[in-house]
């Protein structure tokens, strides 16, 4: 299996990249800058797994970036079997104190880039007649919060948009369906204050937070073929609420 | 093999359409030329070229004849 998974350099992505590997599949490691840390953590993950493993630079608000780096992935001639559209930000603020630019911002990295990124790889994936996409939704999509107008809204759009397309590709072989996570630890969610992490804590019926390969290990279900009759779904993962 | 013949194959592997119904070939006329016949056989067109259709395009493209109009707009000589 090939899995292209973008935003693979930290947190939930990078937990991707570990489960995936170990699962014996080839990644295309997408993220927005060269480390050398990312390289070589990529390379040790490639060789203790006995997998290839090629990162692919893009920032995701720039179109022909996102262009290009697909391009380039098509181009290495593989079965592109997977896809997992993990990169997304976040910000919290109520409408008063937000700027409208700031949230189409937010929309274009969370919303717009998917959009650009599987409208490529899914012409690829028809001719193949096979694929699966994965997108990340969000709880904060499915659940109305104050101050999530932006956040909220665009991960809301994001689980109508898998919807929408596991109706349109679903006849070329192509599954498409999205996990709506709970509070994860990553760096995203350490925008809180410790008080605000214990009360999204004691919201969930398991009184913790999500760990990163909690989530990871749920993607890779939805890629195997355990998952094969799965289609349009959301997947909420987010301890009980 | 020319153009020509390369985009008459994409019709008839996209379609499934005998080669000799490529050129009368229209969206209202051959059933498999729904919306997702319409997206494997730019796929396959857009792999045959090394091209890609813009979004107006592929709205356009409803008939054999659309197709060559379109592929002379990325300059490719038939
Ligand atoms: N953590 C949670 O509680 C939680 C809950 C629900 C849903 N989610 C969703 O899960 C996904 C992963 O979240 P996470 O918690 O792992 O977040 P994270 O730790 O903040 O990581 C986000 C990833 O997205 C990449 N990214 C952001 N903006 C980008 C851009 N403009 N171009 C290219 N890459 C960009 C980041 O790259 P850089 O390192 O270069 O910034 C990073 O790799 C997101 O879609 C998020 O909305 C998370």
């Amino acid at each position: 299996m090939n899995v292209i998974i973008t935003g693979s350099n930290r947190g939930i992505g990078k937990a991707m990249v570990e489960t995936f590997a170990a699962s014996g599949a080839n990644i295309w490691a997408c993220a927005r800058k060269a480390t050398p840390e990312f390289e070589s953590w990529l390379n040790t993950t490639a060789k203790t797994n006995g997998v290839w493993i090629k990162p692919v630079y893009f920032e995701m608000t720039d179109a022909e970036a996102i262009n290009a780096g697909i391009q380039s992935i098509i181009d290495d001639g593989q079965s592109i079997d997977v896809l997992v559209n993990n990169a997304g930000i976040s910000t919290v603020g109520l409408l008063s104190m937000s700027k409208v630019e700031d949230i189409e911002k937010l929309f274009e990295v969370n919303y717009f880039a998917m959009l650009r990124v599987i409208q490529k790889v899914s012409k690829r994936m028809s001719r193949q007649k096979h694929g699966v996409i994965i997108n990340m939704g969000s709880i904060a999509g499915i659940e109305p919060q104050p101050g999530k107008i932006a956040y909220g809204s665009s991960k809301a759009a994001v689980m109508m948009m898998t919807k929408c397309l596991a109706k349109e590709l679903g006849p070329m072989g192509i599954r498409v369906n999205a996990i709506a996570p709970g509070p994860i630890e990553t760096k995203m969610i350490h925008q809180y204050k410790d008080e605000v992490l214990e009360k999204l804590a004691s919201e969930t019926s398991l009184r913790r937070l999500g760990r990163t390969e909690e989530i990871a290990r749920v993607a890779l279900f939805l890629a195997s073929d355990q998952a094969s009759y799965i289609n349009g779904e959301i997947i909420k993962v987010d301890g009980g609420r | 093999m020319s153009n020509i013949e390369k985009l008459k194959n994409a019709f008839v592997e996209g379609l499934e359409i005998p080669v000799e119904e490529v050129e009368n070939a229209t969206m209202d006329g051959v059933e498999k030329w729904d919306s997702i016949g319409q997206m494997s056989l730019v796929a396959i067109i857009e792999d045959a070229f090394g091209i890609e259709f813009e979004p107006d395009e592929v709205m356009q493209f409803t008939s054999f004849e659309a197709g060559k109009n379109i592929l002379k707009n990325h300059n490719i000589e038939l």
